[in-house]
């Protein structure tokens, strides 16, 4: 298994971030884990590394239901940033609305990222298997 | 005996054993025989009067007499006349007498019968009155009557003066059959005078028609032609007739409406409009009274009215589309299309039309014109019913994910935060968590506060608005608000008169105030101190409030359908507009308002309050 060395976690809720950070420092091992509360201060960030050619963490946790700036807007506007590496980015929501199940296939059509989508909530085995490198 | 030129011998003895009064008579009108009642009836010795003229014997009557027979060796059947007692010296009785050819086995006519029956006061009272119609015919137009002579063998035409003058040629003019046949309007007219003419010579049946000529100097007139053949030796010979202008009396058009209701007998009776339109020149020949009462114009402004203009100026160019089904189908589909009548009311008329039959043979179109107005209106309810009720469907959809999906997250937050706990054993690290659950318990509390608003909402439209002055009720929000104005230095400027009152519910109208006003503070702009200017519009059927800010305003082309929308994240966090303004927009609907945004990205935002003034 290849050596993960940055993941980031973009979701508004404190306890998800702190659920998520602790079953990922629990499980598997990673040099650091980023949190941003909305897609906007994310993009910001994602857009200041890739500008300033610094690497793009592999893996990203999304949620999708966020203030400013939501989950569908941020991928919207990722996939457009020119990045060479494939990031694997997993949708991590609660939502049963068939709407996001449908932007997923779209973006996920769209993108030569890895996209993947995950109902909360999220366990141990889980986690494992959807934090590796794509 | 008896002879007669077209026939052999034959007894005429059955006259004596018939019971009624009849006397016959032959082709040069002498009295061949009569029954006995007859003879009775006029006291008169069949041995001493036969092989008399028929007419001598009634002098005072000799002109009506010889007209009626006339008519009846022409082949005329049941001629009446009325036979005065008074007027003659043979019998004391009015009766009635029936002349009718008398045919030999062949069909040949060979003289006239004559039934004499016993007169009744109605019978009476019919003849007085055709007599009296006939005399006042004559005279009205007798200055227009022509008569013409068509002798078949030489093929000559001869018209009196008269007809020179209706056909508009000079005095000398030499017609031919084919000539005058020109002059009759292509189409109809001409057909029906051809195959009149031609059933006349071969069949012996008469005419009486109204058909439109064109005279010799372009002018369309209307006449009535009549004909009939006259027969020489069992063999039609001669075509005579007569020909009247009775443009004036088509002008007002009472000569169709009077024909064509025989040939419709229902025209007048069904509950809808109708029309009887020519299909080859598409003028309207005749409506009934329904479809002058759906138009609320008089019969004659549609008669001669051509009904491609008619269609044409309310739906664009169908006239041909029509025209084609009825080539193809003898019928067209219905076509709806709003009809602005005489009173200028709009009314929705929905119309068919059929190819029938019409008077001699032409093609007309039968159309129907039904009234369908109240039919709109109630198919516009039925679908604006359909629209709310998809509309409410689709809120109840949105209503149950984002109620799925906001607990849920709760649940796994729950359940998370409780595995944790289990699995910690030390005392700092499981306080932490505890306060995580409190937390977490708060949050569920808040969503469930803002479902129940919002089912609240939905569940109290049918309170009592009353009519609340809107500086008190604002007087009472800014108090709220008076913390959170203070603390970012905020401003209100009031611009709403001192009179102004709404119609609303005190708790909703306290809601909307409340929610707009902290809107308008929480999404300030960084680098400016929040002004809200508060201002009415007095509009017909609402009382506007705006409320304006300086604020950070909605980017409305990105988010404007989720504006009022229910935004899922609205437990979560307490900068989120979410929740407020969908509950806003509800209660402002549930009082039969509404609200409307105005805003550009850090330009501010102009909310709108529409408040029912009923």
């Amino acid at each position: 298994m290849k050596k993960i060395s940055d993941i980031t976690i973009i979701d508004d809720d404190a306890i998800t971030v702190f659920g998520l950070r602790k079953l990922i420092s629990s499980s598997i091992e990673c040099k650091s884990v980023e949190s941003y509360g909305n897609g906007k201060i994310a993009l910001d960030a994602m857009i200041h590394i890739f500008n300033n050619d610094q690497r793009i963490p592999q893996i990203i946790f999304l949620d999708i239901n966020m203030p400013i700036m939501d989950g569908w807007e941020f991928l919207d506007a990722f996939i457009k940033i020119p990045i060479k590496d494939k990031i694997r980015i997993n949708i991590v929501t609660s939502s049963i609305d068939p709407f996001d199940k449908k932007q997923w296939e779209y973006y996920k059509s769209k993108s030569h990222h890895l996209i993947t989508f995950n109902q909360k909530p999220i366990d141990r085995n889980k986690i494992t298997e959807i934090t590796q490198v794509a | 005996m008896l002879k007669s030129k077209n026939s052999s011998s034959f007894s005429l003895d059955w006259i004596n054993q018939i019971p009624s009064s009849i006397v016959i008579i032959d082709t040069d009108f002498k009295l061949i025989s009569a029954s006995p009642i007859w003879l009775t009836n006029f006291q008169l010795d069949l041995n001493t009067i036969k092989g008399n003229y028929f007419i001598d014997l009634f002098p005072q009557l000799s002109q009506e007499l010889k007209a009626r027979l006339k008519y009846s060796l022409d082949g005329l059947r049941d001629i009446k006349f009325k036979y005065n007692a008074k007027d003659c010296h043979y019998s004391s009785k009015d009766s009635i007498w029936h002349f009718n050819p008398w045919k030999d086995g062949y069909g040949n006519i060979i003289g006239v019968i004559i039934k004499v029956e016993p007169i009744t006061k109605t019978q009476e009272l019919e003849i007085e009155l055709n007599k009296t119609k006939y005399i006042l015919n004559e005279k009205s137009s007798i200055a227009k009557i022509g008569s013409w002579d068509y002798n078949i063998k030489n093929e000559t035409l001869n018209w009196s003066p008269v007809v020179h003058k209706i056909f508009g040629v000079a005095a000398d003019y030499k017609p031919t059959l084919e000539k005058a046949f020109n002059f009759y309007l292509e189409g109809n007219c001409r057909k029906t005078i051809k195959r009149s003419v031609n059933e006349a010579i071969e069949s012996g049946k008469p005419w009486n028609e109204k058909l439109q000529l064109q005279q010799a100097n372009g002018t369309i007139i209307w006449v009535n032609s009549i004909g009939r053949p006259k027969y020489s030796n069992g063999k039609c010979t001669r075509v005579i007739g007569t020909l009247q202008n009775i443009t004036d009396t088509i002008a007002q058009p009472t000569v169709k409406p009077v024909t064509q209701p025989n040939k419709y007998p229902l025209f007048e009776k069904v509950p809808f409009g109708l029309a009887i339109i020519n299909f080859a020149t598409g003028n309207i020949l005749d409506v009934n009274d329904e479809f002058t009462k759906l138009t609320a114009y008089d019969k004659e402004h549609f008669l001669g009215l051509n009904f491609r203009t008619f269609i044409n100026a309310h739906i664009k160019n169908k006239s041909v589309e029509l025209k084609n089904q009825l080539k193809e189908n003898g019928s067209f589909k219905s076509v709806k299309f709003v009809y602005t009548n005489q009173k200028r009311h709009n009314i929705n008329i929905k119309m068919t039309g059929t190819l029938i039959e019409g008077l001699s043979g032409s093609k007309n179109i039968l159309c129907t014109f039904e009234n369908i107005t109240s039919q709109i209106k109630l198919e516009r309810n039925l679908k604006n019913t359909i629209a709310s009720a998809r509309e409410k469907n689709e809120q109840l959809l949105n209503f149950a994910h984002m109620v799925s999906h906001n607990l849920k997250t709760h649940a796994t937050n729950f359940s998370l935060l409780l595995n944790f706990l289990n699995d910690e054993t030390g005392k700092i690290q499981r306080s932490k968590y505890m306060n995580m659950l409190f937390s977490a318990s708060d949050n569920l509390s808040e969503t469930i506060k803002g479902l129940r608003e919002i089912v609240a909402v939905k569940s109290s439209i049918n309170e009592e608005k009353k009519s609340l002055s809107l500086n008190e009720s604002l007087f009472v929000v800014e108090q709220n608000v008076a913390g959170l104005l203070k603390e970012t230095n905020g401003k209100i400027i009031n611009e709403i008169p001192e009179t102004t009152t709404v119609k609303a519910l005190p708790a909703y109208l306290n809601s909307i105030l409340t929610n707009c006003i902290t809107n308008s503070i929480k999404y300030r702009s960084e680098d400016k101190k929040p002004i809200i200017i508060l201002s009415i519009e007095e509009e017909k059927n609402y009382t506007v409030l705006s409320v304006e800010d300086n604020g950070l305003g909605i980017d409305l082309e990105k988010y404007g359908d989720q504006v009022f929308g229910l935004y899922k994240t609205f437990h979560r966090n307490k900068e989120s507009r979410g929740i407020g303004l969908y509950i806003t927009k509800n209660q402002m609907e549930a009082m039969n308002g509404k609200i409307t945004v105005e805003s550009m990205p850090n330009q501010g935002a102009t909310f709108k309050f529409y408040f029912n003034k009923k």
